[in-house]
């Protein structure tokens, strides 16, 4: 299942599962393997069965691990479930942070590190809806770490240096709540795999506030070429 | 069904004539009563947290009565949401025509808004209406997309209402031909998001009423300023 092996690459670094029965394995090991399991096994069930309906017997089911060896992991769903929205968040933030093309100037750099988040994001739709799409069910700890980690999306694509006579605080939540819009309806709609066709749009949609039309559009035509 | 007696106690809501949605049933005031306790329930406890239980109780009705209007808490949960989105939808279009009524009084002119003037006023009145039902806009804003699909798409449908409506700023002269097709979807959805992260931080009235020049700029602006960049002179340092 190469979806899933990807998805065990993006959480665990590359790690699998152990094979069953004696493996004479240091517990250390034995428990590294486990919480990262879970952590696949977090992302599995709330993509599948949304935040509020996950239990943590499909969680445990999903990562083939007894509930009891959940607790020894975890306090609960929320605990859990924040554990992976750190590994996905900061896979994200990397991810569109090292974007080829993201040393560049500002209207470059800002279409290569929003090609760069739909890439990772149209790789794998249970890591999309985790990411986006589930952190508001959640409510609580793991809402307020999606704004968190949203508002560092805004700061990676802000102007350098920052335009005067506008209120960037606003213009960078208006920004993340039409990004966070387009992508979310276009997973429910047409799937992640589809993601990257909003590149022209996002990409204009930040810069057009701060670029004359022109450029802006310049940029967005841009993105629709092959990048490689 | 209704009784004529209670039909004549029954004081009109703003606009109800004017909602589409044809299958909803008469207001009553016990299904009213009902939708009252769920907006405050769910702002004080979220969706998740709201049982029938807890509704019949504070809207004191009994649950024959509760389930005799609703099929069960989701039927319940959505018909509260449509109640606060067609209500403000009336209230939005009052706001509009009370504008136009003023100006026809005001130059004895018979002259309607302009689209820009309208969102400025649909938006004020939106506002206005958020701070003045605090409950209800968190309801909507805040609360209904965290409570699963159904929920989440009929927010997703209230969006498309603000959508069209600001896609007719496509119409004018100064608005360029080549705007991205989902620049409404996105324009919709950060104003929402603007309100939402405002509701959720505690802000009430003035620091709401703070965030209407920002919302009409991002609102108008890419249809009236013919190209032009918000931030006059930033990127070009002049």
């Amino acid at each position: 299942m190469p979806e899933r092996s990807a998805r065990a690459a993006v959480l665990a670094g590359g790690e699998t599962r152990l094979p069953p029965g004696r493996h004479g394995l240091p517990r250390e090991a034995v428990a590294e393997n486990q919480r990262e399991r879970l952590l696949n096994g977090v992302v599995e069930a709330v993509a599948e069965h949304g935040y509020n309906a996950t239990t943590i017997a499909a969680i445990a089911k999903a990562a083939k691990i007894s509930r009891r060896t959940f607790y020894e992991h975890f306090e609960g769903k929320a605990d859990c479930f924040g554990a992976a929205y750190a590994m996905i968040e900061a896979h994200v933030l990397e991810s569109m942070l090292a974007a080829p093309g993201a040393g560049e100037e500002w209207p470059e750099r800002v279409r290569a590190r929003l090609a760069a988040l739909l890439e990772v994001l149209s790789r794998d739709e249970a890591v999309a809806r985790c990411f986006l799409v589930e952190p508001l069910s959640a409510g609580g700890e793991v809402a307020a770490r999606y704004r968190e980690a949203m508002g560092h999306v805004a700061a990676a694509l802000r102007p350098e240096p920052p335009p005067t006579g506008l209120n960037m605080e606003i213009r960078d939540q208006a920004l993340i709540g039409g990004i966070a819009t387009l992508i979310v309806r276009r997973l429910n709609t047409a799937g992640a795999a589809r993601l990257p066709e909003l590149l022209p749009d996002l990409t204009e949609l930040a810069l057009a506030p701060f670029l004359s039309r022109a450029e802006a559009k310049q940029q967005a035509l841009q993105s629709q070429m092959p990048s490689s | 069904m209704q009784f004529l007696s209670q039909r004549l106690a029954m004081k009109p809501s703003p606009g109800r004539e004017r909602d589409e949605d044809g299958g909803a049933p008469p207001p009553s005031p016990q299904r009213e009563r009902v939708l009252d306790a769920v907006e405050r329930l769910v702002a004080e406890h979220g969706f998740a947290g709201v049982s029938i239980e807890a509704i019949v109780k504070r809207a004191g009705v009994s649950s024959v009565t509760f389930y005799e209007l609703f099929e069960g808490k989701r039927e319940c949960f959505a018909a509260a949401f449509e109640r606060a989105v067609g209500d403000a939808a009336a209230e939005l279009a009052e706001a509009v025509s009370r504008d136009r009524a003023e100006r026809i009084a005001g130059d004895g002119a018979g002259g309607e808004l302009t689209w820009p003037e309208r969102i400025a006023t649909a938006l004020r009145a939106a506002i206005e209406l958020i701070v003045a039902r605090p409950e209800r806009a968190r309801l909507v804003l805040v609360e209904a997309q965290t409570a699963g699909p159904e929920l989440g798409a009929r927010f997703d449908a209230a969006l498309d209402l603000v959508a069209a409506e600001l896609r007719r700023g496509r119409a004018l002269e100064t608005a360029p031909a080549d705007l991205p097709p989902t620049h409404e979807e996105a324009t919709a959805g950060a104003l929402a998001w603007l309100l939402r992260e405002k509701l959720e931080a505690g802000g009430a009235g003035e620091e709401l009423r703070a965030l209407y020049p920002e919302m009409i700029d991002i609102a108008l602006a890419p249809y009236l300023r013919g190209g032009e960049p918000a931030a006059a002179g930033g990127e070009a340092g002049a």
